[in-house]
């Protein structure tokens, strides 16, 4: 990245954090006087540091363009929210079809999605962790799973 | 001397026995596998003591803490790769020991040396809690609300990141610990009328979405199949001779694991530093006292004595503040704090007393762990490296069910399943911006003790002003120099390392 153009991602964090901060002062500068004490000092030291970062982002920017000090911003890949969006996925399908049925399906194809590609391994552990979860979960601590419209 | 012998009783039952066993042997696999820590693998496993007695579940958990703070030193001696920080300044020693064919030497020493540091600090804990607590009957709602700003503090530490977002984190946590309905006038808030969030975030799932779905978003980053078995097998090849040094040879130890104790000890009592703060030091502390400090780093099995004991017994020390005042010196003590209270414990003397045969056998079995992880260390510490060879590609999705199924279980509650999906990213998102999540844990856990304890104050002040209130407690002004001190300190120590790496950078 040319770094004449370079701006700290800390810039836009701070500044998130800030209007959040603001947004939820302001919701609770409604709240009666006994609840609003608490949140409100937290919500302003919130406020406060968020407008540091914000300005220490500047700082850093100014001196990556200046080359007086070398800095990358993160890089966020897509695989990770990927594997967000499976769980979100997962989730929904534990709540409507239960969770035994949704999870022997959900596992193999996770370790797809993180590049497993040997069937015995993938199947094998499927299997051992469904047991597990059944002797440990359901009969040991009688937990009542998750049940859809399925076991 | 009775408390004692009923804790005993209490703790040779095979429910007590069983959990102690489960939380030795998965912490050591959770330490010895790198990238896992000892507070993912506490609050994975927090949901589980849910339905169990509140002594096996905090046994289960506390011999957990200890026995991953030593797993992590089995992969560093024998792969170069420390499981867990603390185990860092073992790992030059421990894998230059391995190359020379002596690897089975150095984990013999540092089982050895970490169960003599965790058992100390053990009895240690057993000794200086209760006359620690006695103190805590000294303290009103003004004191509780300065300990809890202090434990808010030790973020300062807790941050490699920088102080200002760690601080920036606690208020983050503090504002989410407000979500639900007030518990002292029934108004809601932050709830956007949903019931869902009447109740507010659990803490169980908010951890186990913080530290354990974060932790698998960070995985997916990595390589696709990645698995180290060549590795594992050939150091395997090379493990030879007697894990057990002659006992004429562990003389020269005594000296070094005492130093070390004393250090770890301290350390784990102060809010804040951890097992890594404790080996390093103590590591030092070692090389300027010894006869051969020109050994360490090489391959020194003293060095391995220091760094290990002082590591398991910053473990017993950081259960001292958790248990007497309810402040955890580190994240991992902050979700053992989430345990006690999921069982009803509440710290301070009370704990010494009216439920003093919970916690004494809690202790008591913290400290037994440590035999019981030397036991297992001595006949299995070479094997328990394969677990290393486990790939990512399998480890990750199991981890993911189990943090769902974790987060399920504490309510039978989908919401609580939602809030660790949202945390989790929230984790992610944070770890990627060197922000760290443990100021978000322990906000949620003394934040709402903060401001049930403001509300008090207010009210025991009466029309005296809350500020002249609070300094004309003598507790109270002394917890305001320690809040300065513990705030100002890592400030000006990160200042001084900057300062040093740019002096450092000019002469290069």
């Amino acid at each position: 990245m040319d770094n004449k153009k370079f701006i700290s991602n800390d810039v836009f964090l701070g500044l998130f954090a800030a209007v959040m901060a603001i947004i939820f002062l302001v919701m609770t500068l409604k709240f009666p006087e006994q609840v609003r004490l608490f949140p409100s000092l937290a919500l302003i030291l919130a406020l406060i540091f968020s407008i540091w970062i914000a300005a220490m982002g500047v700082y850093k920017s100014v001196q990556v363009r200046r080359g007086t000090a070398d800095y990358t911003n993160p890089e966020m890949k897509r695989q990770p929210f990927i594997v967000l969006a499976s769980i979100v996925i997962y989730v929904i399908c534990m709540q409507r079809i239960g969770f035994f049925v949704t999870t022997a399906v959900y596992l193999p194809c996770c370790m797809l999605l993180f590049g497993q590609r040997k069937v015995v391994p993938m199947l094998g552990s499927t299997v051992g962790v469904l047991l597990f979860i059944y002797w440990l979960f359901v009969i040991q601590l009688k937990v009542y799973m998750p049940a859809g419209i399925l076991f | 001397m009775e408390i004692l012998i009923s804790s005993f009783q209490t703790l040779f039952t095979l429910d007590v026995l069983v959990a102690l066993l489960a939380g030795v042997v998965f912490g050591m696999v959770v330490g010895a596998l790198p990238g896992f820590t000892a507070t993912m693998g506490v609050s994975l496993l927090l949901p589980i003591t849910v339905g169990m007695e509140a002594v096996p579940a905090l046994v289960m958990l506390a011999s957990l803490y200890t026995s991953s703070t030593y797993g992590g030193s089995m992969t560093a001696i024998l792969l170069h790769t420390p499981g867990t920080a603390a185990s860092g300044a073992t790992a030059d020693d421990g894998f230059a020991l391995t190359l020379k064919g002596k690897g089975l030497q150095a984990i013999g020493v540092s089982t050895v040396t970490s169960c003599m540091g965790g058992a100390l600090s053990g009895v240690a804990l057993i000794f200086i809690s209760p006359l620690l607590a006695r103190l805590s009957l000294l303290f009103g709602p003004g004191e509780y609300l300065f300990v809890a700003l202090f434990g808010l503090t030790i973020i300062g530490s807790l941050c490699q990141g920088g102080v200002v977002k760690g601080i920036l984190c606690a208020c983050i946590g503090l504002v989410v610990a407000c979500v639900g309905i007030d518990p002292v006038t029934s108004y809601s808030r932050y709830t956007f009328g949903s019931n869902a969030l009447g109740s507010g975030f659990g803490l169980v799932p908010s951890l186990i979405g913080l530290f354990s779905i974060s932790q698998v978003m960070i995985m997916a980053e990595m390589s696709k199949e990645s698995s180290n078995e060549g590795i594992v097998n050939k150091t395997m090849q090379m493990l030879k001779g007697k894990i057990l040094l002659p006992l004429n040879e562990w003389k020269n130890y005594i000296i070094p694991v005492i130093r070390s104790f004393i250090i770890g000890l301290f350390v784990g009592i102060l809010p804040g530093a951890g097992g890594d703060i404790g080996s390093w030091l103590s590591y030092n502390a070692g090389k300027q006292q010894s006869k051969h400090p020109e050994e360490y780093g090489k391959g020194s099995l003293e060095a391995i004595a220091c760094s290990e004991t002082a590591n398991n017994a910053v473990c017993g020390g950081a259960l001292v503040p958790l248990l007497t005042l309810g402040v955890p010196g580190s994240a991992t003590a902050a979700v053992l704090l989430g345990g006690l209270t999921m069982h009803g414990l509440v710290p301070g003397n009370d704990l010494f007393t009216v439920q003093a045969g919970i916690t004494y056998p809690i202790m008591i079995g913290f400290t037994i762990s440590n035999f019981l992880m030397a036991i297992i260390g001595l006949i299995a510490a070479r094997y328990f490296i394969k677990v290393t060879a486990i790939p990512v590609s399998i480890l990750a999705p199991v981890i993911i069910v189990l943090a769902t199924l974790g987060s399920y279980a504490v309510q039978y509650s989908m919401v609580d399943v939602w809030s660790m999906v949202a945390f989790g990213a929230l984790g992610y998102i944070m770890r990627k911006h060197d922000m760290v999540t443990a100021p978000i844990v322990l906000a949620l856990i003394l934040g709402p003790m903060a401001e049930t304890k403001l509300i008090q104050s207010r009210i025991a002040a009466r029309s005296t002003p809350l500020l002249m209130y609070f300094m004309s407690r003598p507790i109270c002004v002394f917890l305001t120099i320690l809040i300065v001190i513990s705030i100002a300190v890592p400030v000006i120590q990160s200042r001084k390392q900057k300062k040093n790496n740019d002096t450092i950078m000019d002469e290069e």
